[in-house]
């Protein structure tokens, strides 16, 4: 009684297709994928466009920004739009904002998390509440003070270099949602700035990416975070110099 | 720390020592083990095995032993040492392997003190005896059998035959699916260099009562010049009973007390029939004779002064009257001691752990925290403690003498607020059951730095070493050695009970 051809073949694929979320072995029916990949397809593309053009909602502002009385900011950016077809504007934040900003968070701090929703507002409402507290506890643990988060609409990953010069923080961690993929349009990353300013340009800062649940689960990355701080605050140094020293 | 993908890290490979110690044959290998870092850049380091090069392989020697017929450990310690020095190795280059005694009962009387012979050979860290399912897992991996099943898609089963034991093991998709041991080998009989029989062992006894017409043993007594047809028919029983174990279900008539562990489920149709073990080096020489006989003018089937040849003959027959396909494995009789050479370590996941001073530990008890009596989602402490207490009662080591290591299972990854409630739970009981610290976690998923921090928070201290990417689906024991790489991976081996005879 042994397993036929097909049934072997068929095991083995899902035991590939258990290793990657990648679209492998599909099938065709003519020339064209059949009708169920093909809606799959569809479907994860809509997902993501969605994820492109996703706004953070009312309600995590309400629930978290405002309930922990943080303050939100937003790039120079006029709307989604206008962040989506000009990149460049999400790099910075208003005069007005960065006083905003110093008057509500404290100065001098050793971290300083700066939250945007970047290429996926979706990435942060999913992933935040796992990450954040673990990361928060985890620098308490090891003695490392850090203020007040800042929330930016429109924001991309220089923002949070601008936003910690700013406030003279030693290390800068800008949580911002990915570039969505067909695999995933939740998909978080973390960049991890030393001594973040004007001069920072993209080799000097250390990242984690692909934070959700069937990459890294938020909550394991935030842990990871933390023992990253601790490493570039103890070298003193972020990004490809970092890697160097490893 | 962050490699980019496929180059390997900075201390890039570990140095692994093998040793067998069989019934019949003592050898051992040195391999190396490549580290690669198989994440890409941006994201958390995670360390694995890459190539598995065999740098060196001892010549075989015959197991030598005490007049008793128990192991002569001094003479053992003075060959492995010989091959140190031949392959310039010291034992302060290795970083990890296993030391392996197979065999019946009686040579095993005096295993532990064969061990600790050898000991100052091993390192420090080398897992002493793995147990019969691991070395049946353990040989299936060194005889290829394993990486077979994951390229091909093919159910395998690999069977070891070696002096003393029969070790099964089924792979499917490169995937483990069960192991079996028969306490079935080709040295139940010894022979002098012309074919006088001069020794038996439990089996063989037992075998020697299963030919018409020996019933009362005259003719298999030691002294005895045994005519050829005799023992062939004696190994034809012999083959049949491995065989008929390995390929039919439900036999396990006249097999009690020769199966350690259980009998193969027969769930998982097999596609190919491995061989390995000295027997199988026999049966690769026997199949190239017609009729695999050994009658041959090239064969002294004493050669080896002992039953494997007629073994390896019957098997041969049995195999290919019964048609299965199979293969013999391509170096049969070092397929064991590769495995433990190069297959007994596990690399961890990223973890983050401020009590890896307390590293190496050795020999640390399994605790399989049943979470089916235990809500994942509300884990209560009395609950956790309770078992824990329960579970450390069936060892003979003090809660407060030695570390145990938790073992954790989760269906899917634990959020936050899940694993916030276990951390406080098992902080918990392990003070209640004041265990002896630092406190080990092993988890399934991929939470253990998560977990690890949180502990830390609970506890108030840093003696607390949680792990993540270990199979622990079959073992009684590990060892955790020291950090590797970037001092992120720790290298765990797996064990079951040692010298268990049942």
């Amino acid at each position: 009684m042994n397993r036929s051809r097909s049934e072997k073949e068929a095991q083995q694929l899902a035991s590939m297709n258990n290793a990657t979320p990648a679209r492998i072995g599909v099938g065709r029916v003519g020339t064209r994928p059949p009708t169920n990949a093909w809606l799959r397809f569809r479907h994860d593309h809509a997902a993501a466009r969605d994820a492109v053009h996703s706004e953070l909602s009312e309600s995590f502002i309400d629930q978290f920004a405002h309930a922990n009385k943080l303050p939100i900011v937003q790039s120079l950016a006029t709307d989604r739009a206008d962040f989506v077809l000009n990149p460049p504007k999400g790099k910075k934040t208003s005069e007005a904002d960065l006083a905003k900003i110093r008057q509500q968070c404290p100065s001098g701090q050793d971290v300083q998390i700066v939250i945007c929703d970047g290429l996926s507002a979706l990435a942060i409402e999913t992933n935040l509440n796992e990450l954040l507290p673990m990361l928060e506890e985890g620098l308490k643990i090891e003695g490392i003070t850090s203020g007040k988060p800042v929330v930016v609409r429109y924001g991309r990953v220089a923002i949070a270099d601008q936003i910690s010069h700013a406030l003279g923080a030693k290390l800068a961690i800008n949580l911002v949602g990915e570039r969505p993929g067909l695999s995933s349009g939740v998909g978080m990353s973390a960049y991890l700035t030393y001594k973040p300013g004007p001069q920072t340009i993209s080799s000097d800062r250390t990242v984690v990416s692909n934070i959700h649940d069937r990459g890294t689960p938020p909550v394991e990355a935030g842990a990871y975070i933390v023992h990253l701080v601790k490493t570039i605050l103890d070298k003193k140094v972020s990004g490809v110099e970092l890697q160097k020293t490893l | 720390m962050q490699q980019s993908k496929g180059v390997t890290s900075k201390n890039n490979s570990l140095t692994s020592v093998g040793i067998d110690i069989g019934t019949t044959s003592c050898h051992l290998v040195f391999s190396r083990l490549s580290l690669v870092n198989e994440a890409s850049a941006t994201q958390i380091p995670r360390l694995v095995i890459g190539e598995r090069e065999v740098v060196y392989e001892s010549p075989i020697y015959f197991t030598p032993l005490n007049s008793d017929g128990s192991i002569d450990g001094a003479r053992v310690a003075e060959l492995m040492r010989s091959e140190y020095l031949q392959a310039r190795i010291t034992p302060d280059d290795i970083n990890c392997g296993a030391v392996i005694i197979t065999g019946e009962t009686a040579r095993l009387r005096n295993a532990e003190e064969v061990l600790h012979q050898i000991s100052s050979l091993s390192g420090d860290f080398v897992a002493a005896s793995a147990g019969p399912e691991l070395e049946s897992i353990l040989s299936g991996r060194g005889s290829g059998a394993l990486q077979h099943s994951k390229e091909s898609g093919q159910t395998i089963c690999n069977i070891d035959i070696g002096g003393g034991t029969t070790n099964i093991a089924v792979f499917q998709n490169g995937a483990l699916i069960e192991t079996s041991c028969l306490r079935i080998g080709g040295r139940c009989f010894q022979f002098s260099s012309d074919g006088v029989l001069t020794d038996r062992s439990e089996y063989g006894s037992r075998l020697a009562r299963s030919v018409p017409g020996t019933g009362n043993e005259s003719g298999l007594t030691p002294g005895a010049n045994v005519p050829r047809e005799v023992l062939m028919s004696l190994a034809n029983n012999a083959a049949k009973q491995i065989l008929d174990f390995v390929c039919l279900p439900n036999i396990v008539d006249g097999l009690d007390n020769l199966i350690l562990g259980i009998a193969l489920s027969h769930e998982f149709p097999i596609d190919e029939y491995w061989f390995s073990g000295g027997v199988a080096e026999l049966m690769r020489t026997l199949l190239a004779e017609p009729g695999c006989s050994i009658d041959a003018n090239s064969i002294d089937p004493f050669l080896y002064g002992d039953f494997g040849y007629f073994l390896a003959s019957a098997i041969c027959v049995g195999v290919k009257q019964r048609a299965l396909p199979f293969r013999i494995a391509q170096n049969p009789i070092r397929a064991t001691v590769v495995g433990a050479g190069s297959y007994s370590v596990q690399l961890s996941g990223n973890t983050v752990s401020a009590a890896t001073s307390n590293l190496p530990l050795k020999g640390v008890p399994l605790i399989r925290l049943n979470q089916t009596f235990i809500d994942v989602n509300d884990p209560q402490p009395e609950e956790i403690s309770n078992y824990l207490t329960k579970a450390i009662a069936g060892h003979d080591k003090k809660a407060s003498e030695k570390s145990f290591a938790i073992i954790l299972h989760f269906d899917n990854s634990p959020r936050y607020a899940d694993l916030r409630k276990w951390a406080s739970a098992l902080a918990i009981a392990c003070k209640q059951n004041t265990l002896c610290l630092p406190y080990i976690f092993i988890v399934n998923t991929d939470s253990a730095m998560a977990l690890g921090q949180l502990m830390r928070g609970q506890l108030k201290h840093d003696s607390v070493i949680v792990l993540d990417g270990i199979d622990l689906s079959t073992g009684d024991f590990i060892d955790i050695g020291k950090p590797i790489g970037t001092g992120s991976t720790i290298p765990v081996t797996v064990k079951s009970l040692i010298f268990s005879n049942d």
